[in-house]
């Protein structure tokens, strides 16, 4: 076999290969576009997620307001359903702004990491006030269809119990998601900081 | 795959990574992209890697078949305007990675896979095993490939 290493071309490539090995280890390896497209792509289920949430949750707060009142006729029930719907949406909007905005991957990776911890923050606070009022709420129009519908049936009850249960397993893989992301980013950062 | 574990192979290799990418592009952005597309793959192969080989081989694999259908790709979309370069400088290491790049760029994508493995000082029987030849094949590709790089300097 031919001794390659004698030519000319290839033993100054090989220089060359060095210098450019040394040159690429002294080089940022994460750069902040991959880093930026890295999240991105991890964070796409949650973006569906606020997106959904933001046009599709609104109509059906409208729509189970409208048909619980002609149904229930009960004042104090669709008021609290109005108040709780209300706040929902207001949650899901400000929310959704966060997640969902367009220009989230301009601004910088701390104000990404702001705008993430505002909306985990949102998404632990469905935990605490959205469970339980929502709990609340299911047991109290379950208890008044009982009483005004003459053939009620409390499969549709155990239906909106299941349904709270997949919201919460939702919310709660949601959240850790957000952690996940949100812990990486502050990484970078650091590391950033500690680079300069 | 534990994470820990995942990230001290890209940190032990990452030079390995790094090196290959560049070889196939010199945008700072499109090696970045490419150096994330490998990431995703080794970490997508990373339960399949048996250990037959040995983890700078199987790094090698996954690199170089990443870039080679990145390069692939790259041919039949339409060609961008490329102008964000990794070394601005113009020290002479920086003339001698560019002369290198140029070099390189000239061959095809099989042909810079097989010479950049022979620079890392990759015996022709790992070459032929990264690249899916023989080890007899390596030798006569390297054989071509300097006549072309002579051909080149002559120019």
């Amino acid at each position: 076999m031919e001794n390659l290493n004698t030519y000319v071309e290839f033993e100054e490539m090989r220089t060359q290969l060095n210098i450019l090995t040394e040159k690429l280890n002294a080089e940022r390896i994460i750069s902040d576009k991959m880093v930026r497209v890295a999240t991105q792509s991890r964070m796409r289920w949650l973006t569906i997620d606020a997106k959904l949430g933001r046009y599709i949750a609104p109509p059906i707060y409208v729509m189970l307001c409208i048909s619980f009142y002609l149904l229930t006729q009960n004042i104090p029930f669709t008021i609290y359903s109005v108040l709780l719907f209300t706040a929902a949406c207001i949650g899901q909007r400000i929310y959704s702004n966060d997640i969902a905005d367009k220009n989230l991957w301009d601004k910088t990776l701390l104000e990404i990491v702001q705008k993430l911890a505002r909306a985990r923050k949102i998404n632990e606070n469905w935990y605490k006030f959205g469970v339980p009022l929502g709990g609340l709420w299911i047991i109290w129009c379950g208890s008044i269809m009982s009483k005004t519908i003459p053939n009620f049936s409390f499969g549709l009850y155990i239906g909106a119990l299941i349904g709270l249960v997949f919201g919460f397993l939702i919310r709660w893989f949601v959240n850790r998601r957000f952690k996940s992301v949100e812990d990486n980013l502050t990484e970078v950062i650091e590391m950033e900081k500690n680079n300069e | 795959m534990d994470q820990k574990l995942f990230e001290n192979l890209v940190r032990e290799n990452r030079s390995t990574i790094y090196t290959v990418c560049y070889m196939f592009s010199k945008d700072a952005n499109e090696v970045a992209d490419l150096f994330q597309e490998v990431l995703i793959n080794i970490w997508k192969g990373i339960d399949r890697f048996e250990g037959r080989s040995n983890v700078k081989t199987w790094i090698y694999r996954i690199s170089l078949n990443t870039c080679i259908s990145f390069d692939r790709k790259r041919k039949k979309a339409t060609k961008l305007e490329m102008s964000a370069n990794f070394f601005t400088e113009t020290d002479n290491d920086s003339r001698q990675v560019e002369l290198l790049h140029k070099r390189i760029s000239i061959l095809q994508p099989f042909d810079r896979a097989i010479v950049l493995l022979w620079l890392e000082s990759i015996s022709y029987d790992e070459i032929g095993a990264i690249v899916g030849i023989s080890a007899k094949n390596v030798a006569v590709r390297l054989t071509r490939i300097r006549e072309q790089l002579k051909n080149m300097s002559n120019d």
